[in-house]
């Protein structure tokens, strides 16, 4: 009994070790990373491009006659085009690296956990499908790890987007100085806009553009809604009068039923006064769920409300109608 | 939560200062129904503005 319980944790054991190799094994030839293989030697290139990097082209072009205009314009514009060179493959190799890295953990555990999945299933033998079933809750508790990663992964691919747009802007003001002559856009104006396009292409810099356009569009959702207002005396006037007899509404029933009894009149107010109320309560809440919604909405279409005569009579007939809810 | 801005503007010439500061009180006084966080009194050549934020409650 003691020697077959033995035999069993040891076949057990054996298994386990053998699905772990296995699945690391998986996992190498899982990769998938978006992008195609490069061709070019990029650590040769950068190695080759860094005289562009290191002063020695630099000087060569300080150096270079000021009056023979057409010279010292090739090579600012040779130094300028390789710096730009040099950082697209540096950015690229960090794309590759943001977006492929991400994909591969998740792909290579999915996978894994698929086929163990199917192994268990497919296994007669209690004892392997025991050792299979741990390995595939160890795969799947993995992935889990790395799905709390998955906000990562669905923000990279917004911030790469980010990043090249960002670049593209950058590289609109070297285009066109590249059109100039040495005079008009010299080597060290050029670094200047250098420095933003190698900038442009962070992740710290598409996060502030990001929420730059989020800020924006917050601004946007806050417009200023403008209600005319012919006189402050007579406005007054008309939110008193309808406010003394608010108060003879006491309850969450009262006021949803008064919220009901005034939605007849809300298409004859002004549009911006319309736009007030759709903003504040877009679910028209106010008219079913939410008494505390009703009472803000009510209360705040008193204070903006046009005080003609037949307005306040509506106001004054609707909270009648409404005292008289339970 | 989005707040929402209401402005009004009170023409000069048919409205003092203190006509409009009176109705700013009204609205001060009134902000534990409406939700109004702030109610601010500026002006222009032609107009007293009032300018009211209301917040969303759930």
């Amino acid at each position: 009994m003691q020697i077959s319980r033995l035999q069993n944790a040891f076949r057990q054991a054996l298994v386990g070790l053998a699905v772990c190799a296995w699945c690391g094994l998986l996992a190498d030839c899982a990769p998938v990373v978006g992008y195609p293989k490069d061709p070019e030697d990029t650590d040769a290139t950068l190695v080759t491009l860094a005289p562009y990097f290191n002063g020695s082209k630099e000087a060569d072009y300080v150096n270079t006659d000021p009056t023979n205009v057409v010279l010292r314009k090739q090579k600012r514009d040779v130094i300028i085009l390789e710096r730009i060179h040099a950082y697209n493959i540096e950015f690229a190799d960090f794309e590759r690296r943001l977006y492929g890295d991400g994909n591969e953990v998740s792909l290579g555990s999915d996978l894994v956990g698929l086929v163990l999945g199917g192994l268990i299933a497919t296994t007669g033998n209690a004892a392997t499908k025991s050792a299979l079933g741990a390995a595939s809750i160890g795969v799947s508790g993995a992935n889990t790890a790395i799905n709390k990663d998955l906000y990562y992964q669905k923000t990279i691919p917004a911030l790469l987007a980010q990043m090249e747009a960002d670049r593209l802007k950058a590289l609109a003001p070297i285009a066109a100085g590249l059109k100039l002559s040495d005079a008009d856009y010299p080597l060290m104006q050029a670094y200047i806009d250098l420095d933003a396009y190698k900038t442009a292409g962070s992740i710290p810099g598409a996060i502030n553009a990001v929420n730059q356009s989020a800020g924006n569009a917050k601004d946007d959702a806050q417009a200023v809604i403008t209600l005319q207002r012919a006189s402050a005396v007579d406005q007054l006037k008309g939110i008193q009068t309808v406010q003394a007899q608010l108060k003879s509404l006491t309850t969450d029933a009262q006021y949803l039923a008064l919220a009901r009894a005034m939605q007849v009149y809300l298409s004859s107010r002004s549009p911006a006064l319309q736009q007030v109320i759709n903003q504040l309560d877009p679910k028209a809440l106010r008219l079913s769920a939410s008494a505390k919604k009703a009472r803000q909405i009510m209360n705040i279409w008193i204070e903006n409300d046009d005080v003609s005569t037949s307005n306040q009579q509506q106001w004054l007939t609707a909270i009648a109608v409404a005292s008289t809810a339970k | 939560m989005t707040d929402v801005t209401v402005k009004r503007p009170y023409p000069k010439a048919t409205n003092s200062k203190a006509d409009v500061q009176k109705v700013q009180q009204q609205i001060l006084e009134n902000k534990g129904n409406t939700g109004a966080k702030s109610c601010v009194l500026s002006e222009d050549d032609t107009n007293w503005y009032l300018t009211t934020v209301y917040e969303t409650t759930c």
